[in-house]
């Protein structure tokens, strides 16, 4: 299994369990802080793009059949893909529920966006080649 | 892999790219980007990407048939990706237009159908490695 895949599922994993704890969190409960009760973009963002998007792009590097050596602009675009969604969801975690508290906090949320879409859009880049018809 | 696994597996990187600006411009300015728009994202990431993803992927890789055709009709596969495309594109057309419910109607009976052709196709499909599909007079 290559290096990357082996990061995209272990970081995979955590945002999994991740989203769990904060799912399991009775936000409805009374004394429940505001930046908790108002998380679930966030536990739900952690669910999809940090563990079903992750592991995808993971082992869809390992798996995909490679035509001859997969270049290093390919292999540097997917590590590019893997730190954009890091940063991203990163950001995304801490910044989104604070905001709700203080507003100001909102503004890193565009650039978390613009790391999400990078991530998106270099996996693309790097997967392409390897999708063609035999 | 087979050419409608690649059109499917190209079509959900598309869709990937396109599903992640628009949430991305929900997040960053969800002033500017209505209700509608978080609902087009959703309908992308999950049809558009993930389940065509899944679709692609599974026409691909599922145990082929040991005689025939090895992946079933692809005369009736084929149809399975401009269903579930112009599906998801009438699902987003209709929520960022705000279309009549009528519109979301169409777009899940199109998915439903895309589904249901995928089925068909590779419903018989599931099963161990190396069992044969069984001849006319033949028991399984």
């Amino acid at each position: 299994m290559p290096r990357l895949t082996r990061w995209f599922l272990r970081s995979g994993i955590a945002c999994l369990l991740l989203s769990l704890a904060l799912g399991a969190w009775p936000v409805h409960a009374v004394g429940t802080p505001r930046w908790l009760a108002s998380s679930w973009p966030v536990q739900l963002h952690l669910l999809t793009f940090g563990w079903l998007t992750q592991v995808t792009f993971g082992v869809a590097w390992w798996l995909f059949p490679r035509a001859g050596s997969v270049s290093s602009r390919h292999e540097a675009a997917m590590w590019l893909a893997f730190g954009a969604l890091q940063a991203g969801l990163l950001l995304r975690v801490i910044f989104e529920p604070l905001g709700v508290v203080v507003p100001a906090a909102a503004i890193a949320l565009p650039v978390s966006a613009a790391l999400q879409f990078t991530a998106a859009l270099a996996f693309a880049i790097a997967i392409w080649p390897r999708i063609r018809a035999r | 892999m087979p050419p409608i696994s690649v059109r499917l597996i190209r079509t959900a990187l598309l869709w990937l790219v396109a599903g992640a600006a628009i949430g991305g411009i929900a997040l960053a300015a969800p002033g500017a980007a209505g209700p509608g728009w978080r609902h087009a994202h959703a309908e992308i990431m999950l049809m558009g990407w993930m389940v065509q993803l899944v679709l692609g992927v599974a026409y691909w890789i599922l145990p082929k048939h040991a005689g025939g055709a090895e992946r079933g009709s692809v005369a009736l596969a084929a149809g399975i990706h401009p269903l579930l495309n112009g599906g998801v594109v009438l699902a987003v057309l209709a929520w960022l237009l705000a279309w009549p419910d009528a519109t979301l109607l169409a777009a899940r009976g199109l998915q439903c159908a895309a589904v249901i052709v995928f089925v068909l196709v590779g419903g018989p499909r599931i099963k161990a490695f190396g069992v044969g599909r069984a001849r006319p007079g033949q028991p399984a």
